[in-house]
């Protein structure tokens, strides 16, 4: 509990995008780019959320595309973007619809998803269940929510689901 | 030079040293070649304070030094060690005590080594220090004692030329060996009997033999040896007893010199030069010059293409210039990109040759006898995947060890030997290197395993039971598993065995377990040869680059689509009377099928080897072959079935690496 009222006094910055119509955020921290959208090469047998790879400076890094994984509506608007993260040494990318903007904020993300008022962005703690959508379909403009996601945790699970698909190879 | 490459190549050098060190006291364990062993020590001891006490001077200039406390230690203690060594000189074997204290020098030198690569400014731990040089003068008086008992045994050294039969030489020289061993017991071989056993062929032997009995009596003996032609004392003036001083050192010397004019000329000179031309090089410079050759390697791909696709001044006698200066760029590059390759390539020895101290250790605490071998270590490998194996293959041996292998008691109940036995063996399969681990210890308990993964609810107690064999091995290399109290008969197997994956998933290698209850575990290890560059053939299918590795190529040819024939769901078709099984691409690849070209007669294959398999592959364009410069992929695309990893092209798009084993595997699956 310390911690957190620790934590208050400090600003963190966020990093706001879009995906299927709702917004996502990132800590800038944990990110280490972001790129336009650029031609993937397709891997074939691999699952369909493993949008295929890029060669960024030297470096072959999967692209993940967490619509297909999170099953959110396919929607008109275009990936135009490539958030390229480090982790475990390696980048790994994750496709954006567009970037809406940069954020400062000293509210702490919250556990349980609420709606307060006007420009004030309420993260999740970082858990995000992939299986499950979170929020309602109807937005009111001066009420967003904006789901905070955890690199670490997207590479945990995307990591143990590849290892039990057998995609990892470990055998 | 500034002082931290100083440091770095004194650190290259400690190293050398201590791995022939290290290689040294395991054959004087074996007892072969006694004396020499000594000296060989000696030189490495002396040679690591010499660079010590440069290094020293050098550091006294600066005010302060992290690694000059270290470096101080290094030069004190194998400085006193020196003298040690001195005093082994004289013995014809070594006491257990002595062989640990030999261990413990360079223990604490890698200790010293470790702390000043690191950075670590605490200097070690005083206590082990003080045993150290305890137990070092403990020693003197046993020495003394040993002396007295040797004081009736003479060294008598003869040189021994054998009748040349071609046919038998080796048997015959075997019995020689044996039969000298068996009258005197205590008697050392040059060449070694090592090199005997690797099946090396050889007229003369040099022969130590220390005995109470006279010069001549041990001369007739030798004479009288079957295939014996003849035999020559080497004038040695001195006895045993006589003990270590410099003039020993000195006949030691003239005896060494005996041997070598004994030797053919060639032989020596070849020796000599191959020792001269060795230089040392961090890898960081090696690497350094890699990156740079693939990063050259890929911009000649660019320039073949720009050529191809453009043709300005066509048909010119400048153009013809400038075609001919490209292809002696591409052929140099090729030199060069070999030769880098080359330089990587380390053999296996260096990893093996540092784990019988270890097992000997883990022997001692355990209480377990261990009979450790290794073979195949002339297989060769990449460097920089070499130094990843250290830390996983320590591990794999601390499980054989610590819950493998049973105690002595236990063996015998079950009908095995009291030692146990573990094995390593490196050899080349085509482009990769298979390595098998195996012990005769107890197993892996299946049982135990199901249950400890069900108390630790990773599965299900139904799926459990459902289970097959190889899942249920799977399990050790979950985390967690077995480390249960209750599965006291393998606890600790299993902890680790994860990130012993995951260092062999870093370097694109695999391990598969397999084992028998109460009969011993095997474990294999398949990894890359390198890592860097290999020769590629280039294709298009469904408009992607898919890259063939040369090694699993055998050809491209056009099949007349009326030859192919279909037989219970299998395309095949004749080629050379042999059968060759077809796997579409679009499908294997799981890509958009496209409609059958009527117009084109034709099929193009590409015929892959696996093993000793055969298969064809459809592709639609094939552009020829190129030296690629293979990507590391990222874990979460590596297990793209059919695909090993990626190259890029000189246009600058991705081509994927195709892996023919998983081939096979499809073709099995139908």
């Amino acid at each position: 509990m310390e911690e957190i009222s620790k934590e208050t006094q400090e600003t963190q910055e966020y990093v706001v995008f879009e995906l299927s119509d709702e917004y996502y955020c990132v800590q800038i921290n944990t990110l280490d780019k972001i790129i336009p959208k650029m031609h993937i090469r397709k891997v074939p047998n691999l699952p369909k959320f493993i949008r295929g790879i890029i060669d960024f400076e030297e470096q072959i890094v999967p692209i993940i595309d967490l619509k297909e994984r999170m099953k959110l509506p396919k929607t008109q608007s275009s990936e135009e973007f490539i958030l390229l993260f480090e982790y475990d040494e390696k980048l790994l990318g994750i496709l954006a619809d567009s970037i809406f903007e940069l954020k400062e904020t000293n509210i702490l993300p919250k556990k349980e998803f609420t709606y307060v008022s006007e420009y004030v962005h309420i993260f999740s703690d970082g858990t995000i269940r992939m299986e499950d959508k979170h929020f309602s379909k109807s937005r009111d403009s001066s009420e967003e929510l904006v789901i905070l996601l955890s690199i670490k945790k997207i590479y945990d699970i995307l990591y143990k689901e590849l290892t039990n698909l057998g995609n990892i190879r470990t055998n | 030079m500034e002082i931290y490459e100083l440091i770095n190549l004194f650190i290259y050098e400690l190293e050398e040293e201590l791995d022939e060190y290290s290689s040294t006291t395991l054959n004087i364990e074996k007892e072969l070649n006694f004396a020499s062993l000594i000296d060989d020590l000696y030189i490495n001891v002396h040679t690591i304070k010499g660079s010590s006490k440069s290094l020293l001077n050098n550091l006294n200039k600066e005010d302060y030094h992290i690694a000059k406390i270290h470096i101080e230690q290094i030069a004190l203690i194998t400085h006193t060690f020196e003298d040690y060594l001195e005093t082994l000189k004289i013995k014809t074997s070594l006491s257990e005590y002595e062989v640990t204290l030999l261990l413990m020098f360079e223990n604490i030198v890698r200790d010293l080594k470790v702390r000043i690569e690191d950075d670590i400014e605490e200097p070690i731990n005083e206590d082990i220090i003080k045993d150290f040089y305890a137990r070092l003068e403990n020693k003197e008086e046993d020495i003394d004692l040993n002396s007295i008992n040797n004081e009736t045994l003479n060294r008598h050294f003869f040189s021994i030329t054998l009748n040349s039969d071609e046919t038998y030489k080796h048997g015959y020289l075997t019995l020689v060996y044996r039969d000298i061993e068996e009258k005197y017991s205590d008697s050392v071989f040059i060449p070694s009997k090592d090199s005997l056993l690797k099946g090396e062929e050889f007229e003369n032997i040099t022969v130590q033999i220390n005995s109470i009995e006279e010069q001549d009596i041990i001369q007739s003996f030798l004479e009288e040896l079957e295939n014996v032609d003849k035999v020559v004392n080497i004038p040695y003036k001195y006895t045993v007893k006589e003990g270590y001083s410099v003039q020993q050192t000195q006949a030691k010397e003239t005896i060494k010199e005996y041997i070598n004019s004994y030797l053919p000329e060639d032989k020596l000179s070849k020796k000599k030069k191959s020792k001269s031309q060795t230089l040392r090089i961090s890898t960081k410079r090696i690497d350094n010059v890699l990156k740079h050759t693939s990063k050259l390697v890929i911009l000649n791909n660019k320039l073949d293409q720009f050529l191809l696709q453009n043709d300005f001044l066509a048909g010119t006698k400048k153009r013809k210039e400038l075609e001919e200066l490209f292809s002696e760029i591409s052929s140099h590059v090729d030199y060069l990109q070999e030769s880098v390759l080359e330089i990587r390539m380390t053999p296996f020895d260096q990893l093996f040759s540092r784990f019988p101290k270890d097992i000997r250790e883990l022997s001692i605490q355990y209480k377990k006898p261990i009979e450790f071998s290794y073979s195949g270590g002339n297989t060769e490998i990449d460097k920089n995947i070499l130094d990843e194996l250290f830390d996983p293959f320590m591990h794999l041996i601390r499980n054989a060890v610590i819950h493998g292998i049973e105690i002595p008691e236990e063996r015998i109940a079950k009908g095995k030997p009291p030692e146990g036995t573990v094995h390593i063996q490196a050899k080349h399969d085509k482009n990769r290197v298979i390595i098998t681990l195996t012990d005769d210890g107890r197993g892996i308990k299946l049982d135990s395993l199901k249950k400890s993964a069900v108390k630790k609810n990773l599965i299900s107690q139904s799926a459990a039971n459902n289970m097959s064999r190889n899942d249920l091995i799977e399990l050790i290399f979950k985390s967690g598993v077995s480390t249960s109290e209750n599965v006291t008969e393998y606890s600790g197997r299993g902890i680790g065995m994860e990130a012993v994956r995951k260092k062999l998933d870093a370097v694109n290698g695999s391990i598969y377990v397999s084992s028998k209850e109460n009969e011993g575990t095997k474990i294999t290890l398949i990894l890359p040869l390198t890592t860097a560059i290999i020769e590629g053939m280039i294709t298009k299918i469904n408009g992607e680059y898919f890259t063939f590795p040369i090694s699993q190529v055998d050809e491209v040819i056009n099949v007349k689509k009326s030859e192919i024939r279909t037989s219970s769901d299998k395309k095949y078709f004749f080629l050379k009377e042999q059968e060759i099984p077809i796997i579409y691409s679009e499908e294997f690849f799981n890509m958009d099928s496209r409609e059958d070209d009527p117009n084109n007669p034709f099929l193009k294959i590409m015929i892959v080897r696996a093993h000793n398999y055969i298969v064809g592959l459809t592709i639609d364009e094939f552009f020829g072959q190129q030296s690629i410069v293979v990507k590391t992929m990222h874990p979460f695309v590596q297990g793209a079935k059919g695909i090993s990893s990626c190259n890029i092209l000189g246009d600058g798009s991705i081509s994927l690496i195709v892996d023919s084993n998983d081939l096979l595997q499809q073709l099995s699956r139908n």
